[in-house]
């Protein structure tokens, strides 16, 4: 009887050990797909999610005058912006964060977004600070409704028409008319691309940054006496 | 070389190897969640807290382990009671966080009432199936008293409500059942009641429901449920087989969730690879074998199975968040032991670990004192094992 209930005790332990073997082998298994065999499906995903090809604009020329006078240059700005298709809670959600850092009423931005005619996105605030442009970055998520923008202004200091103006074209200032358009490629200079994974946050991961591209300037152009009269 | 070779003998046979183990993979932990939390400002934050608790955990197990046995089973209705009353108290006095009150806050440290309690109730199981059974009455009146033990413990915990720990108590339940001779009858039974429970949880708490279905399909749920699986997934897969090394971890720095927590495994497997989460795989299932050896040579049928009960509940909880971690399960929240952030649950392995030495040792003594007494060396005492080696506990007692 004893001995019999001795077996009984250690089957029900070879039960319970068997089991959890098997639990293992299961896990292993599993390990081993997802690391070694499906490995490659997983990177592909991860490209298509992770990796993103950026562009920094080149901060299109000065036009200066032969007296040295600045007449055309050109200013970093960054935008807040807001998809109009924004959710509900996410957009509680940023009317929380715009409230507590622009001071910007809950009034102001619904009026915003209630009366923009386009269709993608709305300006909510312009010219955004260094610091303030930082704070935000720590509230947005990547794919989500609200992201920044920079972009560039043209400011002139002449009234002369034969400076010439630009346009915003692609993201990026094209010269039309005037001197602007005349060099046009000198003044644009080369835009930065790169290739690097980006987290949730949409941060660069460092060490996954690649260049593609070098960032050149756009060169100065000074006017002779001849061009400016 | 005598010397030597008596030197590693007393070696293995002391309580340093089985806690140096510990240590070590609390500590390969640590460097886990190092790992895990280099994307935070202060990475090292995380890190040298668990360091702070994996310190108090050793010096309990040490405490734990110079405690008899006898001791603890002798106050076990106490500790039953006390531990009822700090799951009670968490309800109405704990702080909430991820929508569940379950932790006492006390300035820079959380206590987790439900993770002291898991050991606890493990002894208790063992304890009540070794000597309350009662042979005069029927098997099912015995399982229905013993149900009616476990059962605060785990109301308690799911009413906090924290599903993934409740698992744990309700599997421990029927396992313990089962190692003390239950009937299958009876465990089926019991699986077949839980089926109600089951549907009446994903009725009333919605995201278990969203998690089940973001279980089921993952890509289809990627923006919601299915985000932190299919990331778990990624994870893994750039670890590859050796993995990237740590510090290398991008995909767990960037987009896995609860690195240091939830996805320890997933993060781990990353900067040491297949590899890396085998072996880990292999140092619970070692744990369990050694656990059943030494059952079978221990000579109180209590004490060994309490022993193997409590390696299970660690091996159990470890499979249940790797199998999280690998998709062959939803997630549960539940923590990996030894790995894991968290004092509650590291102190708590830690306390598991300075028990299951105790345990031995006091078997050892026992069986040394029987040995003497055939021998004849000894006087028959009633209960005298105690005092062959006195522990900690006897002094204070003598002394006071």
């Amino acid at each position: 009887m004893m001995v019999q209930e001795a077996i009984d005790t250690r089957n029900r332990f070879n039960v319970v050990l068997s089991a959890i073997l098997i639990w293992a082998v299961l896990l292993s298994v599993r390990l081993f797909y997802f690391s070694v065999i499906d490995r490659e499906d997983s990177f592909s995903q991860m490209a298509t999610e992770s990796l993103e090809k950026g562009k920094i604009r080149a901060m299109r020329g000065r036009i200066l005058s032969a007296d040295g006078d600045v007449l055309a240059f050109s200013r970093r700005k960054t935008a807040l912006h807001i998809k109009v298709d924004i959710g509900g809670s996410q957009l509680n959600n940023l009317v929380a964060i715009l409230e507590k850092e622009m001071k910007l009423g809950r009034r102001q931005i619904l009026m915003k977004l209630a009366n923009s005619t386009r269709t993608d996105s709305v300006v909510i605030a312009d010219n955004l600070s260094p610091k303030q442009i930082e704070r935000f970055s720590r509230y947005f998520t990547r794919n989500s409704s609200v992201f920044l923008k920079m972009s560039f202004e043209r400011i002139y200091n002449t009234k002369s028409k034969k400076v010439g103006r630009t346009l915003v074209d692609d993201g990026q200032l094209r010269g039309i008319s005037g001197f602007e358009e005349k060099y046009n490629e000198q003044l644009q200079g080369q835009d930065l691309i790169y290739e690097a994974m980006v987290d949730r946050q949409n941060r660069v991961i460092e060490k996954t940054y690649r260049e593609i591209s070098k960032m050149i300037p756009g060169r100065d152009i000074h006017l002779t006496e001849e061009e400016w009269r | 070389m005598i010397s030597l070779i008596r030197f590693f003998k007393k070696f293995a046979n002391s309580f340093c190897p089985v806690l140096l183990c510990a240590i070590l993979l609390s500590s390969w932990g640590c460097l886990a969640i190092y790992n895990a939390s280099l994307q935070f400002p202060q990475p090292e934050y995380y890190a040298l807290k668990q360091c702070t608790w994996l310190l108090i955990g050793v010096v309990l197990a040490l405490f734990l382990y110079r405690v008899n046995s006898e001791f603890i089973f002798k106050h076990i209705k106490l500790l039953y009671v006390l531990g009822i009353m700090s799951l009670l108290l968490v309800l109405f006095a704990g702080h909430t966080h991820n929508h569940m009150k379950g932790w006492f806050h006390t300035g820079w440290f959380s206590i987790q009432p439900s993770e002291f309690c898991k050991p606890l109730f493990c002894l208790f199981l063992c304890w009540y199936c070794s000597t309350q059974f009662s042979k005069e009455e029927s098997d099912l009146k015995n399982y229905i008293k013993y149900l009616a033990c476990a059962f605060p413990f785990i109301l308690l915990v799911a009413l906090q409500p924290d599903f993934g720990t409740t698992l744990i108590y309700l599997v421990m339940t029927l396992a313990v059942y089962w190692l003390f001779n239950g009937r299958v009858k009876y465990l089926a039974l019991s699986f077949l009641a839980m089926v109600p429970v089951m549907i009446t949880v994903l009725y009333k708490y919605p995201y278990v429901l969203g998690r089940l279905q973001g279980f089921m399909n993952p890509e289809a749920h990627s923006n919601g449920a299915g985000y932190h699986l299919l990331q778990l997934e990624r994870s893994i897969a750039r670890g590859g087989f050796w993995g990237q090394s740590f510090g290398k971890g991008l995909w767990s720095q960037g987009y896995l969730p609860l690195t240091h927590n939830d996805s320890i495994f997933a993060s781990f497997c990353e900067a040491v690879g297949f590899v890396g989460g085998f072996a880990l795989i292999l140092v619970f299932i070692i744990a369990l074998y050694a656990a059943n050896k030494k059952r079978e040579r221990m000579q109180n049928s209590l004490y060994g199975n309490a022993l193997f009960a409590m390696v299970f509940c660690l091996a159990f909880q470890a499979f249940i968040h790797i199998s999280v971690n690998v998709q062959l399960l939803p997630p549960t929240g539940i923590t990996l032991p030894f790995f894991s952030y968290g004092g509650s649950s590291l102190i708590s392995s830690f306390l598991i670990i300075g028990f299951c030495k105790s345990v031995i040792e006091t078997d050892k003594r026992k069986r040394k004192l029987l040995k003497s007494q055939e021998s004849g060396e000894v006087e028959p005492l009633e209960e005298n094992f105690d005092s062959v080696k006195p522990t900690l506990i006897e002094k204070v007692e003598v002394a006071s």
